[in-house]
């Protein structure tokens, strides 16, 4: 997949609202040069390790409409 | 062992070992002067923990601001047990009413704006849930607010006492109830999380307010025997501390987690 405008920094403020800005940056420094499928899968991992996999998905699924991304 | 099976193991052992003090009433004819002693030291866990999430999150994240509220709240309630302590053991003055009601009651609001902020960030979807578990909890919710004002005003109505006393147990009503329906919700918040590091936190968070919405029934019932240091009514303790160590138990549990994923991708970024 191609990168998409806008959806990294979706990503990384949902991250950023999770874990606090601290994470986020990383996050953002971390998969600056990944595929949005590698960066939306790690953020799925992220995520549901504090929210749990059904609060993840509603977390994402925004994004995954917002993008019209197929999960 | 894991940081958060640290935290609970000391929490544990500061419960288990204020338990003793308080049934076997360990120091005799000290024993009032020595738990009202340890037991203003225990909100100090909570708070610790309230300012560890909200470091880790930091103040310009909405579940920081939120952890600011409910510490905030907290922090009244350590001032309160603290001027209580001074009035009961220092000057020996009679604590209730005094000074230290009004910052037990101003801890309220605090801790309601924090748990409506974190519900308004979590956007709870009620529609996913079974109607029938949605009339159960309505239902509790009710007889809860129901039990609240039983005991908490029309049992505990004295009017032998004076105005101030009464209108002091009103709003100790007032704020419990008041904290009571967001607790519902939180119940909801910490279902929600389930499989992931926040549901005990909110779960530990929920059973803590719950505690306190007890602590607080039995204290409006039992004010005189309580105020005067007699066991069973003591006891009463038991249940605050128990809601501090598990606001504590929550904050800790969240921040060490937050923690644990800063890590790792600090590790991921280090490859």
């Amino acid at each position: 997949m191609e990168k998409i405008e806008g959806l990294q920094e979706d990503v990384v403020r949902l991250i950023s609202l999770n874990f606090g800005e601290k994470s986020g940056n990383l996050f953002n420094n971390f998969y600056d040069h990944e595929t949005p499928e590698v960066m939306l899968a790690s953020a799925r991992e992220l995520l549901a390790e504090l929210l749990g996999p059904a609060r993840t998905e509603i977390e994402l699924e925004v994004i995954y409409k917002k993008y019209n991304i197929q999960k | 062992m894991k940081p958060k099976s640290t935290i609970f193991a000391v929490l544990f052992v500061v419960f288990l070992l204020t338990f003793f003090l308080y049934f076997f009433r360990i120091g005799a004819d000290h024993n009032a002067q020595l738990i009202n002693f340890v037991y203003v030291f225990i909100p100090l866990f909570s708070i610790v923990g309230g300012l560890y999430v909200v470091g880790e999150y930091t103040l310009t994240n909405p579940h920081g601001k939120a952890a600011a509220y409910i510490t905030a709240g907290l922090v009244m309630w350590f001032i309160g047990e603290v001027i209580y302590y001074i009035y009961a053991f220092i000057f020996h003055i009679s604590p209730y009413p005094s000074i230290s009601d009004s910052a037990y009651i101003l801890g309220y609001p605090f801790l309601l704006k924090g748990f409506l902020m974190e519900l308004k960030i979590a956007k709870t979807n009620w529609a996913n849930i079974n109607r029938g578990v949605v009339m159960l909890v309505g239902i509790a919710t009710f007889v809860l607010a129901g039990l609240v004002v039983y005991f908490g005003e029309y049992i505990a109505y004295d009017p032998s006492s004076s105005l101030l006393e009464n209108s002091i147990k009103i709003a100790y009503t007032a704020g419990d109830i008041l904290l009571l329906v967001p607790a519902i919700f939180l119940l909801k918040l910490g279902i929600d999380y389930k499989g992931g590091k926040l549901f005990s936190a909110w779960l530990a968070i929920f059973f803590a307010v719950f505690a306190t919405l007890w602590g607080d029934i039995l204290f409006a019932v039992y004010t005189t025997p309580y105020e005067l240091s007699i066991w069973p009514y003591t006891l009463i303790d038991l249940l605050w501390i128990f809601s501090y160590l598990m606001f504590a138990y929550g904050f800790f549990t969240t921040a060490f987690s937050l923690r644990d994923i800063h890590e790792k991708l600090l590790k991921s970024l280090k490859k």
